[in-house]
């Protein structure tokens, strides 16, 4: 026992190992603490437990009634209230004893390896089993697509008719390339696309305003190269080794 | 134009880091007035020295470990004159750390007749420097003296000598003292390299009439002491005609030292560069005005350019105005390896430079004019060409340690060179000739001579009792098993036989040739490792009757990457088979009569790009052919999937709700499923997301792909670019996008594979595999392989290994994103761009630490982020890999430690560093026999805090065994125990195999919650 911590073993049924979780008497002197409460700080709490809260409320039954069990986010440390001044001897009388708690898990859950194995064994179903899910899905998800057509058809009997759009097809029903593309066309299109030229410099005050943007394009690349290189300096890549 | 513009603009920013570099070297460069302080008494000194006669016993007695025989007595005079050399003399500025050269000229009344035959002067000036060194040691302001040989020849030795105030030891002043002569000392017509100035002692070598060999580099180190300082004036001038030539020789010998090329024996020295870069601005290769940068590019661009023998080309390196007495040219070209005359005529400054060693030279100023020039990646390219030190055998792909015990070689005659130097040569020359197209250049370092703190005892050796070799390696031929020689019936087939002995055979080939040829028998796993057999077959056969040892290094690593349940043999045999198995399957699934045609079947997983850790093992459970699977003993519980991706081809029949498309996939997956079951007999199970199959022996994972995919994805990115970033039709083809990218790497590089193998394996030996991810540490690799660099591509996986860990630890992670990018996809836009994204990200605090860009992912969020790997993990990683890369460069490039303590030092994780060990039960982790860092027996570990106490006592995992129940309640994963085999036949053990759970993320998930 270190820093105050009581450790003590405790029972995982269905995989037949135990482990230790580590208890802690709280004594706070600035706020007090009733003389018929006890506070413990619980923690090695099983990270795989399906229900930590109601597992730590039913093993530390036992010492008295719970009044609460607050969890940490982590779900591997936890605050027990129980109304039972004596509930810390009792544990210490326990832990000497080597005393083992029942931290029960509902039945057909793993914990440790195992458990992780389940948890990897249950991504994989049998076909039969996916195949039905599937067919399920896609029943309900035709049934809503129905019933959403249903609705949109019950509207005095008027389909709204959408233009489809869609490139030009390429290849035939049986995968056979079908229809080509000129070179001339291409040539043709790309000319149309072509942006039209815009002389840049054509009057005078052009030519001032990119004399300027060039000086300050400079003068930024100025700053940005200094602060390169003092950030290469402050790194000593020039020191001579 | 652009292409312009982009240089440009990427040499402004380049010229301005060179005078940053410039900057910083001047500034570590001591002051002139302080040399000339110290020099000036020195000088008064060395003046001052008494005029003695020393008797042949006394000469020997001063200068006994030269070891020479003849013992002449000496009338020492002081010194005619001491004067500044090189360098500092021709006004360039000094490197901080470096001796300044200072010739002390001796008198010509302390020499005599024919001095300059058999190292009669040789010993003298030995004797000269001896004296003034004994007067000099009297002075207060003589810190320190030692000796050391001038280019590491031992008939030089020099004096250097610390100066300066025993009060303020760091502003000391060093200098070399060189003795040297006046021009008329020796007649120059008998010092020409053709000349033979080294007799014969003995009666029965020196018979009259008889043709002596030619000493050349004994009568140029006498010419070299003749004329000092013949260059110095041309090199002012030089210097003041061009203004920047002086910053531009001192990046030139920055660059020098950062490529080891001037360091020990043999080396380019700072003066020879100098000199060089003179040659070139009076040749008029230089113009004014340019910048230091753009003058160091002119010259490394003459140097890479260099016509051999001669160093840049004859008008360089012989210049016309050579004195009219000096000896022809062609004298000095077939006397030496690399020619570079001073304007005297008389002397090679590079004589002592290899071939070999001029060829990296001149390969490493070719990339370097490369990277320079480099407008995609400008700062990574001017990084790698000056402000990264490289250590002297980086450039190489395999390293060799010859040790010869026995060959000290006989003293009974006078040598042109040393008897070290001679073998360095014969190595040399063997292993070129050994290993022929194997290596595209092969170098023996000459071995530096050991310092002496004086001459009058201990003896001159060289520093090192083994020899380094070292080999760039030619991929295609490296590990070739038959050295191909010359028809029988040539003229080459005799020598080919004498140099091969019983190794050499006829061969008859497939294409019905008969040739001689050399057969290496080794196991496929060990071809690697023929070099190494190759070496030490020929130096043991042609070095005589010496004990040769031939310590390679090419399988140094080889035990990170095989197990004893897992040899190398078996892990190529995998990967055939699973290439095999993948070919097969994806034939079958083209086959397969469905309502849309497979299109094609694109793998997408490292194993199929042959970088995963460990090809996985063809499976006995999995439909492996027996024969496969014979060696199996303990079955495997656990199958790491091998991924596909199925292209379907294109339909408008597929369904426009996302959901509803996933949902039809997945119905057509299974129908997949169903039949590989009934026409193949494959056994596959099925979820939405995938289809997992058994066939050959392996697991494969596939899922569905049709251009309706592409459609949702970019549909998604409009609405939602986070979640689409996340959907599993994005993470499959940012997957396959990276396959595509490793596996054309690969096929390109043949190290790069193994050389993944290797850094993986190192992630994971130092725990940070759950860090770095797989697809991190390949694009790492690939950089390393693929970046601006100034050396060659790596040759080999332990040479790619080095590179990489170079890399992690040199790479300014703070300052730039590393750019992987194999294919040249990228311009210097798209660089720039994500520079630019980088810069941003850094300044919102929300870039992830490790940033690696490639075409595809200019943001670098693919494969890292802010929190995997974090900054502490990084800045571990660059620790472990400066560490790892320091022991293998300990081991290969000086012969220190052995295999196994390198090994250690290298793949065994410092468990000291870590608080809290959680060890997990080995029967838990699949795989766990192949982990390399064992974690150590509780105890073994020295408290550092109260934390790691607490946990060791209370068992750190949490877990207790309880009351025997534990193991029954233990799960087993690595295996399915032969019991539970037998009890339940094959076809229900099947049903346990685990897909995926070979990685145990899950052992770390939950502490990364807490």
């Amino acid at each position: 026992m270190q820093d105050g911590f009581l450790p003590l073993q405790v029972l995982c049924h269905q995989h037949q190992s135990s482990r230790f979780i580590f208890i802690k008497q709280h004594r706070s002197e600035a706020v007090g603490q009733a003389a018929d409460h006890c506070i413990l700080f619980v923690t090695g709490v099983p990270r795989s437990h399906p229900d930590p809260q109601e597992g730590l409320k039913a093993a530390f039954s036992c010492l008295g009634p719970i009044e609460s069990v607050t969890l940490h986010p982590a779900k591997v440390s936890a605050v027990v209230c129980i109304a039972e001044a004596e509930a810390w001897t009792k544990l210490q009388q326990a832990a000497a004893a080597d005393a083992v708690l029942d931290l029960s898990l509902p039945e057909g859950k793993q914990n440790g390896v195992r458990g992780w194995v389940e948890e990897h064994k249950q991504k994989f179903v049998s076909t039969a089993k996916l195949r039905q899910q599937l067919d399920d899905w896609m029943a309900d998800h035709e049934a809503k697509e129905a019933a959403e057509k249903a609705v949109d058809q019950s509207n005095d009997g008027w389909t709204v008719v959408r233009r489809k759009g869609g490139r030009k097809k390429t290849t035939d029903a049986a995968g056979t390339a079908v229809g080509s593309v000129a070179a001339a066309a291409v040539e043709a299109r790309m000319k149309a696309n072509k942006e039209p030229r815009v002389l840049e410099n054509f009057y005078k005050f052009q030519q001032r305003n990119k004399r300027r943007s060039d000086i300050m394009e400079l003068q930024e690349q100025f700053e940005r190269d200094k602060r390169k290189i003092s950030e290469l300096k402050a790194a000593r890549r020039f020191k001579p080794s | 134009m652009q292409a312009i513009l982009a240089i440009s603009e990427g040499a402004r920013f380049s010229d301005r880091q060179a005078s940053e570099l410039l900057q910083e070297l001047k500034d570590s460069s001591r002051s002139a007035d302080t040399i000339e302080a110290a020099f000036a008494r020195l000088a008064k000194a060395l003046r001052r020295l008494p005029e003695r006669k020393i008797t042949a016993e006394e000469a020997a007695e001063l200068v006994q470990a030269l070891g020479l025989t003849c013992q002449p007595p000496l009338h020492f005079l002081p010194p005619e004159e001491a004067r500044i050399l090189g360098g500092p003399a021709a006004g360039l500025t000094t490197t901080s750390g470096r001796a300044t050269d200072v010739a002390i000229c001796i008198p010509k009344g302390s020499l005599y007749h024919k001095d300059q035959l058999n190292d009669h002067y040789t010993h003298r000036r030995a004797v000269y420097l001896g004296v003034a060194a004994a007067a000099l040691k009297r002075h207060k302001w003589v810190l320190s003296q030692e000796w050391t040989f001038l280019r590491g020849t031992d008939r030089k030795p020099t004096l250097v000598v610390k100066c300066g105030d025993a009060s303020t030891p760091t502003a000391s002043t060093t200098f070399n003292l060189i003795p040297v002569i006046s021009a008329e000392s020796f007649p120059a017509a008998r010092l020409a390299p053709q000349r033979n100035n080294l007799r014969p002692k003995l009666a029965s070598n020196a018979a009259p009439g008889r043709e002596y060999p030619a000493t050349p580099h004994y009568n140029n180190e006498l010419c070299w002491d003749m004329w000092p300082a013949c260059d110095q004036a041309q090199l002012q001038s030089q210097l003041q005609a061009f203004p920047g030539l002086s910053d531009c020789i001192l990046l030139l010998k920055a660059w020098a030292q950062y490529h080891g090329l001037c360091s020990g024996p043999g080396a380019l020295s700072g003066w020879l560069l100098a000199c060089f870069a003179g040659r070139i601005a009076s040749a008029g290769g230089l113009v004014t005005g340019t910048t230091p940068l753009q003058m160091l590019k002119a010259i490394l661009l003459r140097l890479s350019r260099s016509s051999t023998p001669f160093l840049g080309d004859q008008s360089i390196a012989a210049p016309a105005t050579a004195n009219a007495s000096a000896p022809d040219v062609q004298t000095f070209v077939s006397a030496f390896e690399c020619v570079f005359l001073d304007y005297s005529g008389h002397v090679n400054f590079a004589a002592g430079l290899s071939g070999s060693k001029a060829k990296l030279a001149q390969t490493a100023a070719k990339r370097t004019v490369a990277l320079l020039n480099n407008t995609v990646e400008p700062d990574a390219a001017f990084d790698g060409a000056l402000l990264t030190q490289l250590p002297p055998g980086s450039a190489f792909d395999c390293w060799w340690h010859v040790t010869i015990e026995g060959n000290s070689g006989s003293k009974e005659d006078y040598k042109d060179l040393a008897v070290w130097r001679e073998v360095e040569r014969s190595v040399q020359s063997i292993a070129e000739r050994a290993l022929g197209a194997r290596a595209s250049l092969v170098h023996v370092f000459p071995r530096a001579l050991l310092q002496l703190a004086a001459l009058d005892k201990g003896s001159v050796q060289p520093a090192s009792h083994s020899i380094l070799v070292a080999a760039q390696m030619d991929p295609e031929h490296a590990g070739s098993l038959v050295d191909i020689g010359p028809d029988p019936n040539s003229p080459q087939a005799a020598d080919f036989r004498a140099f091969w002995g019983d190794k050499a055979e006829l061969r008859r080939f497939q294409d019905g040739r008969i040739l001689e040829a050399v057969a290496w028998q080794v196991s496929p796993a060990e071809r690697h490792m023929i070099p190494d057999h190759v070496l030490q077959y020929a130096l043991t056969k042609h070095l005589g009757s010496a004990d040769v040892s031939v310590r390679g290094c090419a399988g140094l690593l080889d035990r990170a990457l095989a197990t004893a349940e897992f040899p190398l043999e078996r892990q190529m045999a995998a990967q055939r088979q699973l290439q095999e198995a993948t070919d097969l399957l994806a034939k079958q699934l083209r086959s397969l009569p469905l309502a849309l045609v497979i299109t094609a079947v694109q793998p997408r997983s490292p194993a199929a790009r042959r970088t995963a850790a460990f090809p996985p093992e063809a499976h006995p459970l999995a439909g492996a052919p027996a024969e496969a699977c014979a060696h199996v003993l303990k079955v495997p519980r656990c199958l790491q999937p091998v991924e596909l991706l199925v292209q379907l081809e294109g339909s408008g029949r597929w369904p426009k709700h996302p959901e509803a498309y996933h949902k039809t996939k997945a119905a057509l997956g299974l129908q997949i499923a169903d039949e590989l079951a009934s026409g193949f007999g494959l056994r596959s199970s099925a979820t939405e997301d995938f289809v997992d199959v058994f066939a050959g022996g392996f697991a494969f994972r596939f899922s569905l792909h049709s251009a309706r995919d592409d459609a949702i994805l970019k549909e998604q990115q409009r609405l939602a670019p986070q979640a689409a970033a996340q959907s599993a039709h994005a993470v499959n083809l940012r997957s396959l996008k990276h396959h595509a990218l490793i596996a054309a790497a690969v096929d390109v590089r043949p190290a790069l594979a193994t050389t993944i193998r290797l850094l993986v394996r190192w992630l994971g030996a130092h725990l940070l595999s759950n860090h770095i991810t797989q697809e991190a540490a390949e694009l790492l690799a690939t950089r390393a392989f693929f970046g601006p660099s100034p050396l060659p591509v790596p040759g080999s996986p332990l040479a790619g290994f080095m590179r990489v860990l170079h890399l992690i630890s040199h790479h300014p992670w703070k300052l730039r994103p590393l750019i992987v990018d194999p294919a040249d996809a990228m311009t210097a836009a798209s660089v720039a761009q994500a520079q630019q994204l980088f810069d941003t990200a850094r300044a919102e605090k929300r870039a992830a630490p490790m940033a690696l860009v490639t075409a595809h992912d200019l943001v670098a969020e693919q494969w890292t982020s802010t929190t995997q790997p974090s900054a502490a993990v990084l800045r571990r990683l660059v620790a472990l890999a400066k560490s790892s890369l320091s022991a293998l460069q300990a081991h290969v490039f000086d012969g220190e430690h052995s295999q196994e303590e390198v090994f250690a030092k290298v793949f065994c994780a410092p468990f000291m560093d870590f608080d809290i060990l959680v060890t997990l039960h080995p029967d838990s982790v699949p795989g766990s026999s192949r982990a390399l860092s064992k974690a150590p027996m509780q105890g073994h570990l020295s408290s550092r805090g109260g934390k790691r106490d607490r946990d060791e006592a209370a068992g750190a995992n949490g877990h207790a065994d309880a009351n025997g129940k534990a193991k029954s309640g233990r799960t087993v994963l690595t295996h399915i125990p032969q019991g539970v085999l037998d009890k339940h036949g094959h076809a229900k053990a099947q049903r346990e195999l685990l897909t995926t759970l070979v990685d145990a993320p899950w052992a770390c998930d939950g502490i990364h919650r807490r």
